[in-house]
């Protein structure tokens, strides 16, 4: 997974892999990652599709494409901030064609930076949003029993329950850097609590050491295939953002 | 990569499974109790096999019979479980259901015995007849509060008549949607601990673990793949 022009102050890198299940019975990777940086600013999305529907890989990478519509959407004044992940929700719909909507349930993160306005996080189902903001930790969840946690989907299935989002706006003048991990739940349910934002920082170091693109995506790819959970079968994805604030603040 | 064990768990997620079994005094009726015991040990070494090939099983056993339930085997790994020294059940007096959902209850509580990264347990309850203690309580704490009311129930009935007070006791034990099995004769009760075994090893071979197949799902035959289809058929 690559983005455009690298810049010192910033960066964004991530990997998805199948896990071993899918692997054996024949299926892909229902996790989807997307990365932009654009004008004005940078998105990462995260999606895992609901593995019992069968359409769950599409309606993951339906996700993963919305946030970064709307996010577009959003900075051309197209959208309204408070409509931001109605808009997601609607644009997650449509791009699923009617008969593939009622099994193509899937969970979403996202983190968009836009430096005229903000930092916005977002988050339905499970998986991990967490690291630093300015130095402080940071989650935007709370993790729960594996099994407790009722993962209420992003549906396009009109008899699907309401979708609550967990979301938070950081607006430009508050932030001085930000050091964030996307994960789904095939990585955030085997990090030991409380580990979590250390996790973070240290693939960003590890990924902020290396010279290109291709080899800080190659270094986050290369920790989730030697994943070292046993018998931790499920697809795992990663995306990581690092933002520090030049002299004087903005981008 | 071993930065990463200050990171990530460096043992499996585990897939608890607890077993309430009735010891009353009427399971020695047709032998049900030995019929019991030898398909709860196969169960039990069919899980031994999957656990160290594909994902973690654990597995309670709370027997219920006499004046009250008892943990006659405590949470336990399979792969560490010494069927030989697992002692059989033995049948006498009377029905303390009640007694042992409430101690099924406590187990799941106990994130030290079922932590919280722990997929959704299945408890399975197997009895012949009514229970003769408390249980309306007990049962609804199960249902509504806490972990267990997440977890998966299913129950059996050994010889039990459809719609008699004792079968609806099972059924409403079991979860939302569930039938109770009908353990009618040894196949019958074989059969259902089969299903036990299979929709557990299924469900640790999955990407999704705490998803639970239905007895058609695990009983299916293999579906052949399909062919090409039409040119349409693509979800964007």
């Amino acid at each position: 997974m690559t983005t455009t022009s690298p810049s010192e102050k910033t960066l964004l890198t991530g990997a998805s892999v199948p896990g071993a299940a899918h692997a054996a019975q024949g299926r892909p990777n229902q996790d989807a990652l997307r990365l932009r940086r654009y004008g004005f600013g940078c998105v990462a999305a995260a999606a895992d599709g609901v593995g019992s529907q069968r359409w769950a890989e599409w309606g993951s990478r339906a996700a993963v494409r919305a946030v970064h519509a709307v996010f577009r959407a959003y900075a051309r004044g197209d959208v309204e901030r408070p409509q931001i992940t109605r808009a997601i929700g609607a644009r997650y719909a449509a791009l699923l064609k009617p008969r593939f909507r009622a099994e193509a349930d899937t969970t979403c993160i996202f983190l968009a930076h836009l430096y005229n306005k903000g930092l916005f996080l977002g988050q339905v189902g499970d998986g991990a949003l967490c690291g630093y903001i300015n130095g402080v930790p940071f989650s935007l969840g709370e993790k729960e029993d594996g099994f407790t946690n009722l993962v209420v989907p992003l549906s396009a299935d009109r008899e699907a329950p309401a979708t609550v989002w967990r979301a938070r706006f950081i607006p430009q003048n508050k932030l001085q850097s930000v050091e964030l991990m996307l994960a789904t739940d095939g990585v955030s349910e085997d990090l030991l609590p409380g580990r979590e934002g250390a996790f973070a920082r240290y693939l960003l170091d590890r990924a902020g050491a290396c010279r290109t693109l291709r080899e800080q995506a190659g270094a986050v790819r290369r920790v989730l295939e030697a994943w070292e959970t046993p018998l931790s079968r499920d697809d795992k994805t990663i995306g990581l953002y690092r933002w520090t604030a030049g002299p004087g603040g903005g981008r | 990569m071993s930065e990463m064990k200050d990171f990530v768990y460096q043992t499996a997620r585990t897939l608890p499974v607890i077993l309430l079994l009735d010891g009353s005094g009427s399971m020695e009726v047709n032998n049900r109790i030995g019929i019991l015991n030898h398909a709860v040990r196969e169960m039990l070494e069919s899980f031994r096999k999957a656990s160290s090939t594909i994902a973690s099983i654990s597995v309670a056993v709370i027997a219920f019979g006499g004046a009250s339930a008892r943990v006659h085997l405590p949470m336990t790994a399979v792969d560490e479980l010494d069927l030989d020294a697992l002692q059989d059940l033995t049948a006498f007096g009377r029905t303390p259901m009640g007694d042992a959902i409430a101690k099924a209850k406590a187990i799941i509580e106990d994130k030290a015995q079922i932590p919280s990264r722990a997929f959704r347990p299945t408890v399975v309850l197997v009895s012949d007849g009514q229970p003769n203690d408390p249980w309306e309580e007990p049962l609804r704490a199960f249902k509504e509060e806490g972990r267990s009311a997440k977890c998966y129930r299913m129950a059996m009935g050994i010889e039990v008549p459809k719609g008699g007070e004792a079968y609806e006791v099972l059924k409403s034990f079991a979860s939302d949607g569930e039938n109770v099995f009908d353990g009618a004769d040894a196949a019958q009760i074989s059969r259902f601990f089969q299903y036990v075994t299979m929709s557990t090893t299924s469900r640790i071979k999955s990407a999704n673990p705490n998803q639970v197949p239905s007895m058609a799902e695990v009983f299916a035959p293999p579906v052949l793949a399909e062919d090409g289809g039409d040119d349409d058929d693509f979800p964007f």
